[in-house]
């Protein structure tokens, strides 16, 4: 692998922590696709899926626990469950090891604020995993609202299926201890993207399903800094829109969250556009080329290039919306789930 | 039969389906139980989270994983079910996995309740039935795999003293069934066939009143040893069904032939390939799919070759189809629905469900009459984004 060194850089050593779906299917393919990196060390409790993992990457190293990194690599890859996000991030920051944790970056801010100390105390790069950012059609968004050539917004509503099929390896996601349900572990990409494109949120109102476990479902109101409504919904349980409708005051952009990245423009009653957004790269396995995308990032942010896409104080702002949501949270029942509370007869006999 | 259950120890497998789901709900809510559920990936789990559940992620016909999974329980609902063409998968979960179930419940001396089906028996053409009805095998694999499962789990519940009951639902419908997802399916691409005008028993029970059935079989002292059939208050007619659903969608796509018609039907369509219309369907759903796969290469080298060699019926044919999916309003141009020879069969039956036993036993007094339950099964079908 020496061979491919670059010339100016040393290659980056890594380490993979975490070795669940999200570090088998795509951060792992990112790295052994990146030139600059070397994978040295997988780090998991279950020995079985680091060592496969390491097996696959080539890598010297397995460990059963992060500690064991400090002074053996220069970048790690926190892909641990949500409750350890602070815990594993924090300690290889203070070693002075640059980071990529996956989003959420913490449960709470106060999770988020500690990781930012401990990355600015040893001047090392904080990364936060919201991929969403490198899909084409996100930066495409973001310059389109940026231009705003339909003028103000006036309202947005965006209609998301939260991932119900992803390959999760441990029920952990679905816990408590993840800090809450579809909001936290995936809403909050969406909630990123319309901070992105869009500005600030204000947290209005909040409802979703969780009944003592965590949310499946969840209603999301947000004002923009002028007030106009945002809403954003996210299900585990169906299959939504997918995209975000922008309503501004001379026309309407609809825009997919998703590939194939849908765009619709309505400029007044009259004309209209449809398209799909090309990008040659996006053809096969898109999230892939997200992660990779996502990768060159960071390390291109580590080489003193800037600061990556998305920081640490983007990661928090986050973390702080959903924090906000959950805490003004109120139900959202739906009528057929308890039909007897719904004033639906019930027959005592035939 | 709520305070009963409040704060055991249940285990339910199957239960991202449609029944151990809704069973799942009303184990927590209603009746305070410490629920463990059994699912076979991590996703599935989603659905049954919202509550304080615990859940184990394995494969139910693993008797390790049961054994893992039954630790402390007092009542083991059984609600999975084995799914595709594969009979050594469906006999793995329909009737290993049951054995394995009661084999463990005898060390943790927990009560199973057994989700079977009313399919296990031979139906008279008209008339009541009930559990005294013949229960040989027809060669079917779905209904033969229940039937040996429940035989497998009552004889061998008999053998070790484990206390098991078998529930035998009719055709349950609701939020969330199988049978709703295929009906709307089939009513948006196809014309449904009703036998003899839709005249047959379609024997019907709410979902609700299901999982109603399977919480008393948890708890009434009579029960164990027993199998029941439950069905809904009424006895409505398939025309009744299948017009809910019209009525749903505001369509009316229903063709009666006679049982002989429906059959040469069968006949007809089975000799074609399965994938032609499993394609069109999908092809159907899904405009951003039609638009990708008519962009392709092949795609387009295909209609760039059927522009020179197809003959002119073919192409007119061809073109009926097209208008047909872009234009779903488009009735007559589309096809008939071509149904199972069992189906077909238990479509033109009569014979009514008998639910006295679970009356008596049970004290089972179903809730939901079709009216109700259609009333609920449309509020989740606009939810879940089924119809507008």
């Amino acid at each position: 692998m020496s061979d491919i060194v670059s010339p100016r850089w040393p290659m980056l050593r890594v380490a993979l922590v975490g070795c669940g779906a999200v570090a088998e299917y795509y951060h792992l393919p990112a790295l052994l696709a990146c030139p600059d990196v070397e994978v040295v060390a997988l780090v998991d409790p279950s020995v079985e899926r680091a060592r496969a993992l390491a097996q696959r990457a080539n890598a010297p190293y397995t460990f059963s626990n992060h500690g064991e990194l400090v002074g053996r690599v220069d970048l790690a890859v926190v892909a641990v469950p949500n409750a350890l996000h602070e815990a594993v991030a924090y300690d290889l920051l203070a070693a002075g090891v640059h980071v990529l944790v996956e989003k959420p970056m913490g449960r709470t801010t106060a999770e988020c604020d500690r990781m930012i100390a401990a990355a600015a105390a040893r001047r090392v790069v904080l990364a936060v995993g919201h991929d969403f950012r490198f899909f084409p059609i996100a930066r495409f968004a973001k310059d389109w609202f940026a231009a705003a050539p339909l003028g103000p917004i006036r309202r947005v509503d965006v209609r998301q299926s939260a991932g119900n099929r992803w390959p999760s390896v441990l029920p952990d996601v679905l816990s408590r201890n993840a800090g809450g349900g579809a909001l936290i572990t995936f809403g909050i990409h969406l909630v990123d993207l319309l901070c992105w494109w869009l500005g600030e949120l204000r947290v209005v109102a909040y409802r979703d399903d969780a009944m003592g476990g965590v949310e499946a479902e969840a209603e999301c109101e947000f004002a923009l800094a002028d007030g106009a409504p945002v809403l954003l919904e996210l299900s585990w349980l169906r299959e939504m829109r997918d995209t975000a409708i922008v309503e501004c005051a001379r026309g309407t952009v609809e825009i997919g969250i998703h590939e194939p990245a849908v765009i619709r423009v309505s400029v007044g009653d009259a004309s209209t556009l449809v398209g799909n957004v090309p990008d040659q790269t996006f053809e096969r396995a898109p999230l892939c080329t997200v992660f990779r995308r996502q990768l060159e990032d960071v390390v291109t942010a580590i080489r003193g290039a800037g600061a990556p896409l998305i920081g640490g104080l983007d990661g928090r702002r986050a973390v702080g919306i959903v924090e906000a949501c959950y805490a003004m949270r109120q139900p959202l029942t739906r009528p057929w789930n308890y039909p007897q509370a719904y004033s639906v007869t019930r027959r005592t006999a035939d | 039969m709520a305070s009963a259950l409040s704060g055991a120890r249940i285990l339910v497998t199957g239960a991202s389906g449609f029944i151990g789901g809704r069973l799942v709900e009303r184990l927590v809510l209603e009746c305070g139980a410490n629920v463990r559920v059994l699912v076979r990936r991590v996703m599935g789990a989603a659905p049954l989270t919202r509550f304080p559940v615990e859940v184990i992620v394995g494969d139910v016909a693993d008797p390790q994983v049961i054994a893992r999974s039954a630790e402390g329980c007092a009542v083991i609902f059984h609600c999975a079910k084995g799914k595709g063409p594969d009979p050594a998968i469906r006999r793995a979960v329909d009737v290993d996995a049951a054995g394995y179930i009661v084999d463990t419940a005898r060390h943790t001396g927990a009560r199973v309740v057994h989700v079977s089906t009313m399919a296990v028996y031979q139906r008279p053409n008209d008339g009541l039935f009930d559990e005294r009805a013949p229960d040989t095998p027809k060669g079917d694999l779905y209904s033969d795999a229940k039937l040996e499962g429940e035989k497998l789990a009552l004889a061998r519940g008999s053998q070790l003293g484990v206390p098991v009951v078998v529930i035998q639902p009719a055709v349950v419908y609701g939020p969330n069934a199988g049978n709703a997802f295929e009906m709307v399916d089939e009513l948006r691409t196809s014309r449904v066939v009703l036998v003899n005008g839709g005249t047959g028993i379609c024997n019907l029970v709410y979902v609700d009143d299901t999982v109603t059935a399977l919480l008393l079989a948890a708890t009434s002292d009579r029960a164990p040893g027993e199998r029941f059939l439950i069905s809904g208050p009424e006895h409505p007619t398939w025309a009744d069904f299948v017009g809910a659903f019209e009525r749903m969608l505001g369509v009316r796509r229903t063709v009666s032939l006679s049982e002989r018609d429906a059959l040469r039907l069968w006949r007809q369509s089975s000799r074609h390939s399965w994938l032609v219309p499993e394609a069109f369907r999908a092809i159907t759903r899904d405009p951003g799919l039609r638009a990708r796969l008519l962009g392709t290469r092949e795609a387009r080298a295909a209609r760039w070759v059927a522009a020179r060699l197809v003959p002119p019926s073919v192409k007119g044919a061809l073109r009926a189809a097209s208008h047909a999916v872009e234009h779903p309003g488009a009735d007559a141009e589309l096809p008939i629905g071509a149904v199972r020879p069992w189906v077909l069969k238990n479509m033109a039956c009569q014979a009514r469900v008998s639910i006295e036993k679970a009356r008596r036993i049970l004290g089972y007094a179903p809730a939901f009459n079709l009216r109700q339950g259609m009333d609920l099964t449309e509020q989740w079908a606009k939810w879940a984004g089924l119809i507008q």
